[in-house]
């Protein structure tokens, strides 16, 4: 178990004693299957440095004010800050070893976190804190580049063999102060990329977290965010996931402070035979909390998709309101969706609401549509977009909404929306068999 | 050569006849009412015109300047100059209502070998028309029918039927849902499409909307066929005494 006063390698030591590769069985990962990467060895880039191979440090354009750049994980030259932004390695602030020791032990033994925080604690060179200390109005960029490479002593190049990407940063965010990151991953390769962050958010401070993650489609990614939201806190989140072979998204957010304020937005985009699974708990265990979720998804070809969301409130969590509303559109009669919305209450005097649909293009829109006069592929592209367009109107943050539809131009949504006229276009006149919702409400 | 010619029309949904055997034929610049009771057909008949999927036409033929147009997907029916008034207009959350008009014009625009519209040019236009139909300004900005009234859904039907400048129009129960006041704006604008050639099928329940847009002729339309045909002192008659006289039970 956890040592008593945690020093990072001991940490990382018990990280990786415990880590085993979820199967099925696996709370948490009944639906997503690793096997893409459970069966390959991955040596982490900070490892692979050492032996002067050029993999670890990829040629990358030199970071700007208040830019970090990674490169497979590993942190480049550090860039100016504005003022009220440290950065730190672990060394320097120990205060948080025992913080973190406890976020990522969790009561819960079997939690799905814990591969992730595990994978990417084991092998990272170090840990990040960055510490908020104002309100600061230039947005926070953290650029993740990730290039395939060459493996120490793989010198046949064996295909099993691959690059991880571990990076592990904590936001320490003093109270009443605020932050705008955008967050983007890309690069390519076949490499797993391990993004692990971890936010502290006291009391009245708020994080805006804008997140692209647009990586090639032979790479994997295991994400994970946790955030500890103190009194008045606010966590607005809006992600955008369009690569990866597998992709999994998490967040986990324990709203301990009352009047805590948490949104999570999410557009994901699946083709081919890729895998994105987004998947969050939030746990309400303060009252007046106010939390929701909106996540839209377009799956086409024979993608399979997972969104797995909980609510838990507390005893003692009264008026608690948690939303919850996930939606995938299904382009092709090849591709798979599974849901699983979860509310767990126990306080009597709160409103929680999930819903869940998962449908074709709607017949009667396209009709309506087609009976103006535009062409059926015009009017499929019109819906798609308009479904995406439903969760980027809903963002009220201007520089994150401009910047999550500046990679949706029209040119990649038109290269999506015709996915479909490959493949067998349902009979018009028949009743689509595909075709199910369910929605829920439940309050106590 | 009628504008619109529909001849012995019979179609089946899932394998029940609801029309069977229509005969109708539209000349440009005229407005024939049909009016029947519930269950009729005469939502399907609007359907089948438009080219809706899940009609299956058994027999019979709608040809439109004399061509077939029952082999034509809906939306090149619509290039061809039909439009159709919706009875229930469908709501498109996320579809930004100027950027719809705008695709729907220039889908017209486009096959026809003319320009795309003008951004600015049309905003301009399509205000003046919203304007004339009472239709206010934020409601162009919303998503199509998204949180419209009855009243707003239709008169936005009839805002992209003066846009769109069809050679021949289905009103599907345009009438229902509108107050008095709506009702009359509506019709104005149906009788200045009209003055432009427009024909007119227009699909009502109640005599109340033909006080205000006068019809040409008038259709009776009893289980899937046409019942009675003659000028609007027809519709009275029906307003007065119903459909039983004319049901095949009488």
């Amino acid at each position: 178990m956890l040592p008593s006063t945690p020093d990072f390698a001991g940490l990382q030591k018990t990280a990786l004693a415990r880590h085993n590769w979820p199967t099925a069985k696996t709370e948490g990962w009944q639906f997503t299957r690793l096997t893409p990467i459970s069966q390959r060895q991955f040596t982490a880039a900070n490892a692979a440095k050492g032996e002067g191979k050029a993999n670890a440090n990829p040629k990358t354009k030199t970071a700007e004010a208040d830019e970090f750049i990674f490169s497979n994980g590993i942190l480049q030259a550090t860039p100016s800050l504005s003022t009220g932004i440290t950065l730190a390695s672990i060394k320097e602030s120990p205060a948080l070893l025992p913080y973190l020791a406890q976020s990522i032990a969790l009561e819960d033994s079997t939690s799905t976190s814990e591969v992730i925080a595990d994978l990417a604690l084991g092998q990272a060179d170090t840990l990040h804190v960055v510490t908020i200390k104002e309100k600061i109005d230039t947005p926070l960029t953290l650029s993740f580049n990730y290039t395939p490479g060459d493996i120490p002593g793989d010198t046949k190049g064996q295909a099993n063999h691959d690059i991880s990407s571990p990076a592990v940063i904590i936001f320490d965010c003093e109270a009443n102060t605020h932050l705008t990151i955008l967050e983007q991953h890309q690069g390519t390769g076949t490499g797993l990329s391990l993004p692990f962050m971890l936010f502290r958010l006291a009391k009245g401070s708020s994080i805006t977290h804008s997140r692209r993650l647009l990586e090639s489609d032979q790479r994997s990614h295991l994400g994970l965010v946790m955030v500890d939201m103190g009194e008045g806190a606010r966590y607005h989140a809006h992600t955008l996931l369009q690569g990866n072979t597998l992709a999994r998204s998490e967040t986990r957010i324990a709203m301990n402070g009352e009047e805590g304020d948490a949104l999570l937005n999410t557009i994901y985009m699946a083709r081919d035979t890729q895998m994105h699974d987004i998947t969050s708990c939030i746990d309400h265990n303060a009252a007046n909390g106010l939390s929701f979720q909106r996540v839209h998804g377009i799956v086409a070809g024979q993608a399979k998709s997972v969104f797995q969301g909980k609510v838990k409130v507390a005893r003692g969590a009264q008026k608690t309101d948690g939303n919850q509303m996930s939606r995938s559109l299904m382009l092709s009669r090849e591709c798979e969706v599974s849901t699983k919305p979860e509310l767990e209450i126990y306080a009597d005097d709160v409103a929680c609401s999930h819903g869940a649909t998962l449908g074709e293009i709607d017949d009667g829109q396209l009709f309506y549509l087609k009976s103006r006069g535009i062409p059926h592929n015009t009017a499929r592209q019109m819906l798609i977009v308009a479904f995406l367009e439903e969760v980027l109107e809903a963002i009220s943050d201007d520089t994150a909404r401009h910047w999550l539809t500046e990679v949706l131009s029209p040119e990649t949504l038109a290269e999506w929306c015709a996915e479909e006229d490959t493949t067998a276009k349902p009979k018009p006149t028949s009743k689509s068999n595909a075709k199910s919702s369910a929605t829920g409400r439940s309050a106590a | 050569m009628p504008l619109l010619d529909i001849k012995n029309l019979h179609v089946e949904v899932e394998d029940t006849p609801i029309l069977r055997g229509i005969n109708l034929a539209i000349d440009t610049g005229k407005i024939h009412a049909i009016m029947g009771p519930n269950g009729s057909g005469k939502s399907t008949l609007s359907y089948v015109l438009a080219g809706r999927d899940g009609y299956e036409v058994t027999k019979g033929d709608v040809l439109l300047d004399g061509e077939s147009i029952l082999e034509m997907e809906a939306d090149e029916r619509a290039r061809a100059g039909m439009f159709l008034a919706f009875q229930y207009p469908v709501e498109l959350p996320g579809v930004g209502g100027m950027g719809f008009l705008r695709a729907a014009v220039n889908a017209g625009r486009v096959a026809r070998g003319e320009d795309e519209v003008d951004h600015i040019a049309f905003a301009k236009q399509v205000r003046a028309v919203a304007d004339e139909l009472g239709i206010k300004d934020d409601m162009l900005k919303r998503a199509v029918n998204v949180g419209f009234s009855g009243g707003e859904k239709k008169r936005y039907e009839i805002l992209q039927m003066m846009l769109l400048s069809p050679r021949l129009a289905i009103l599907d129960e345009t009438d229902s849902g509108l107050d008095i006041d709506a009702l009359r704006i509506v019709a104005a604008g149906v009788n200045k499409q009209k003055s432009k050639n427009l024909g007119v099928l227009l699909i009502t329940h109640y005599q109340r909307l033909l006080d205000y847009i006068t019809p040409d002729y008038v259709h009776i339309l009893v289980d899937g066929q046409i019942a009675a045909s003659g000028d609007k002192s027809l519709a009275l008659e029906v307003e007065k005494n119903g459909y039983a006289g004319y049901t095949h039970a009488a």
